[in-house]
């Protein structure tokens, strides 16, 4: 068992990402190119649920198939009358050698039906095997700019205060997004996102949803650096939901994620 | 040239701010000079924009300092002196016989003590993409202002740089409270001190030398104000509070502000003033020096007359070598202006601790149809405070200049203007061995005709002589021929020369407005620029609220396509995309680069 947690740490440094990367593991984000900045439950604190309801969510999965690297995500978002939204997140990466660990919660308000705008505060812990553990705070900001009925403009700005870990020796990814989401139709939507972490390069990410049934979406997505598509389904019966997608990566399995979701 | 569409496109901006789309011809295209930096404009231009002039308080001087279209302001100035005080913009609007669109623009720069809305936000976010080496981020900026009526604002910015590490490199916060019923204002953390002609902190009348007489040559009223500029170092951060009564009015400001600087030996070399904090060296400059100031100033006016006095102390936590290698520097500074019906004076004179000062005086006349003016300056060897922001030819840090300046504007007719200055400068002593002190002059003629559909052309010569030097002659011409009501073609050329080299800058552009709710403006700029002396500084049409200069050395050619819709009444969306081949002259291949932005803002 230890061999095999080794052999995971040694891959996940090799392929992978740096602490608190992954910062969401939303099936509907990821099947839609890892878009960030647009859709309720992704990590934008200013997309409200729709008014007066109660939004309850739990998503999983395990990186490239390998044991050891599982996610695990439940959200929890209310929404009141008055188009003000309270979120709460929980979030648990790794196993027992390294685990990470992010409660977050977060606040929306919506002016005039035109601009959104959330902030969301992440407590961040990273506890690592006969290391002392690690705790950081981070604020993510939000805006959602609705153009019109068909067309929302996204902005996510994550850790603005520039947290870091281990004494300032490891700082958290700093990251903008610009999404925009259009539908043309009633049974098509289009969306893509610029997306920028302050280390590493330039992403474009674009994606698709189409609903062939009333109780069924089909999403595709690609991004560029790293480059790789992905895909997804969601089935909606009453106020669940269920959905289910894939990531593909250039020398790893694919990595499937499954979530579920409830709202009344 | 490249000023005065930078003034236009930030117009045009606040146009879209404030919510309605008009036509610039209100706007004075030949006010702004080509030799101001993008920063120093952009300062001005943005402190209109946080802090609009109250209309029942301010006087003719501020009213000439705009940059409104002459006929604009000549109805403005002329209006004041009848009706000092209005109470709601339908009585502005009637009594000065304004149409729609003027009151737009003059609403963009006055506000009335009237009772204001309970809660005005505007929020605006600009995203730009380019490909230099590789396609990355360019800059990101998110800025908004939140009033809650006459007795709170909040204004804030954030900005990223390409390269930087921090995706919140620069961020930004100012508060504005009037807490009681009287003249009481109360600031908080981020701040400028508009003082006189900007001998110690920023000017509060034109801040470049232009070809607007009066504006570049009275002082306008003394004032604090909100900041929320991009620029990341000149501002003052702390707490102020201004009270004003019937004649008199007391400013007095703290701040303790960390600024970028290179330091090296314990000792402050230089301020760094970029903002742009991408390298090792930039990251390790950025916030490195303390400055603690406090300011205190008391002004008297009344109908012709208007003085004031300033005393300042800022300490340093590092020795400063441009004062002296002191910690410390202090100083006063004493203002006046005179009004004696045609003829003005202004002038203002500060001395610093270190014995160094310097001397600003002037006087206009002004009849129905000329205004004249001359001003004379004098900069001691080694003035220079961080925030001066007086006009001057030699730029840098250090006083060591003096000059004269003669300024002359002509309304022939209801159609034509005329006009221009003259202005002398020299160095009063070289710091290097064997070298005499620059000298030279420069001068800039201009005609403005106007035809009666609104088409405009705008001439204007510059030449520029250094003793010793080589001559350069600019010529720069403007034009725009409309079409129908919503269709133009703008035309803008350049013409510089020196030592025989000439280079040339041409940008012709269509634009189509209200289309619905939709404008668009398609153009294309072809330059030649055979030497670095030559290169030619070119405002395009642009994303409103950015400065789009381009700096064109080589020889290439640009296209550009500017499209912008209003959604639901109260929001702007604009989207720009300009490409660019140029190559040196003695190289064969093209390099093709471009720039995409993005732009929205929403007055709700």
């Amino acid at each position: 068992m230890y061999r095999k947690v080794i052999i995971v740490l040694i891959l996940l440094q090799t392929f992978c990402f740096a602490a608190f990367e992954v910062q969401s593991i939303n099936t509907a984000s990821i099947a839609l190119g890892s878009i960030t900045s647009l859709y309720p439950g992704s990590l934008n604190p200013a997309f409200l649920a729709r008014p007066k309801s109660l939004v309850m969510r739990v998503d999983y999965a395990r990186l490239f198939g390998l044991t050891g690297l599982d996610y695990y995500q439940a959200q929890l978002g209310w929404s009141s009358i008055k188009q003000k939204c309270l979120g709460l997140h929980l979030k648990n990466f790794g196993n027992t050698v390294y685990q990470e660990k992010t409660i977050g919660i977060s606040y929306g308000q919506n002016l005039k039906d035109i601009l959104s705008l959330g902030l969301s505060v992440h407590v961040y812990n990273i506890a690592i095997a006969g290391y002392q553990s690690s705790t950081a705070i981070g604020l993510n900001f939000g805006s959602v700019w609705n153009l019109n009925e068909q067309m929302q403009i996204g902005l996510l700005f994550q850790n603005i205060n520039s947290p870091s870990i281990y004494k300032c020796s490891d700082p958290l990814p700093e990251c903008f997004s610009l999404g925009a989401r259009y539908a043309p139709f009633s049974k098509m939507e289009l969306c893509g996102e610029l997306f920028k972490d302050t280390e590493f390069p330039f992403s474009l990410r674009v994606g698709a949803i189409i609903k062939p049934f009333d109780f069924m979406d089909l999403k595709f997505g690609s991004q560029l650096n790293p480059d790789r598509y992905s895909g997804g389904i969601s089935i909606y019966w009453k106020s669940l939901s269920a959905d289910f997608a894939f990531q593909h990566h250039q020398t790893l399995p694919y990595t499937l994620y499954y979530g579920l979701g409830f709202g009344f | 040239m490249k000023a005065r569409f930078l003034g236009i496109l930030l117009l045009c901006s606040l146009m879209v701010l404030n919510g309605d789309v008009l036509s610039v011809d209100a706007l004075n295209i030949s006010l702004f000079p080509e030799d101001i930096s993008e920063e120093d404009l952009e300062i001005y231009l943005e402190t209109y924009l946080n802090n609009p002039l109250i209309w029942n308080r301010c006087n003719p001087a501020d009213i000439e300092a705009l940059p409104l279209s002459d006929d604009l302001k000549e109805q403005l100035t002329r209006l004041k002196h009848q009706y000092p005080k209005v109470e709601s913009w339908k009585e502005f609007q009637s009594i000065a016989k304004l149409e729609k669109q003027e009151l737009t623009v003059v609403q963009l720069f006055f506000i009335l003590e009237q009772k204001r809305p309970e809660r005005d936000i505007q929020v605006m976010n600009y995203t730009s993409v380019n490909k230099n080496n590789s396609v990355d981020l360019h800059k990101s900026l998110f800025r908004g202002k939140v009033e809650m009526g006459r007795r709170l604002s909040i204004g804030f910015i954030t900005e990223r740089d390409q390269g930087e590490r921090t995706l919140w490199d620069y961020r930004n916060l100012s508060v504005t409270a009037r807490p009681f019923s009287g003249q009481w204002v109360l600031g908080l953390s981020s701040f400028k001190l508009d003082w006189g002609h900007g001998l110690l902190f920023a000017r509060s009348n034109m801040a470049f030398k232009g070809t607007s007489v009066a504006g570049n040559i009275l002082a306008g009223t003394p004032r604090f104000g909100a900041y929320t500029g991009s620029e990341e170092n000149r501002y003052l951060r702390g707490a102020y509070v201004s009270q004003q009564w019937k004649h008199l009015a007391l400013y007095s400001g703290v701040s303790s502000h960390r600024l970028d600087a290179t330091i090296q030996d314990s000792t402050v070399q230089s301020f760094r003033e970029t903002g742009i904090h991408g390298t090792d060296s930039e990251i390790a400059a950025k916030d490195t020096l303390v400055e603690n100031t406090v300011c205190g100033g008391l002004v008297y006016a009344d109908s012709r007359f208007l003085g004031g006095i300033l005393v300042f102390q800022s300490r340093y936590s590092f020795p400063v070598r441009d004062y002296f290698n002191q910690h410390s520097q202090g100083g006063f500074s004493i203002y006046q202006k005179i009004d004696l019906g045609d003829w003005r004076f202004s002038g203002e004179v500060a001395a610093l601790n270190s014995e160094e000062y310097a001397l600003v005086q002037g006087f206009v006349f002004q009849s129905s149809q000329y205004t004249l003016g001359v001003q004379y300056r004098y900069f001691s060897d080694y003035f220079s405070t961080r925030l001066s922001s007086a006009m001057k030819k030699f730029s840098g840090s250090g006083g060591n200049e003096r000059g004269l300046y003669l300024g002359l504007q002509c309304k022939i007719n209801q159609r034509n203007r005329a006009g221009g200055y003259l202005d002398f400068f020299s160095e009063n002593r070289s710091f290097e061995k064997g070298v005499e002190p620059h000298r030279g002059s420069d001068a800039v003629m201009y005609l403005d005709h106007r035809w009666p559909a609104r088409h405009f052309i705008n001439i204007r010569l510059k030449r520029g002589l250094s003793v010793g030097s080589s001559i350069k002659h600019q010529t720069t011409v403007s034009a725009r021929y409309y079409f129908q009501k919503n269709v133009s073609m703008s035309f803008r050329s350049i013409v510089n020369e020196i030592n025989h080299n000439r280079g040339v800058g041409t940008s012709l552009s269509f634009s189509v407005s209200e289309i619905k709710t939709m404008g668009m403006t398609v153009g294309t700029t072809q330059f030649y620029s055979p030497v670095w002396d030559t290169r030619i500084y070119l405002y395009e049409p642009g994303i409103p609220l950015r400065f789009n200069m381009v700096s064109l050395y080589g020889t290439g050619y640009r296209y550009f396509i500017i499209i912008q819709n209003r959604f639901r009444n109260e929001l702007t969306a604009t989207v720009s995309v300009k490409t660019q081949a140029r190559r040196l002259i003695t190289e064969s291949e093209f390099v093709k680069t471009f720039l995409v932005e993005f732009q929205m803002v929403v007055d709700l």
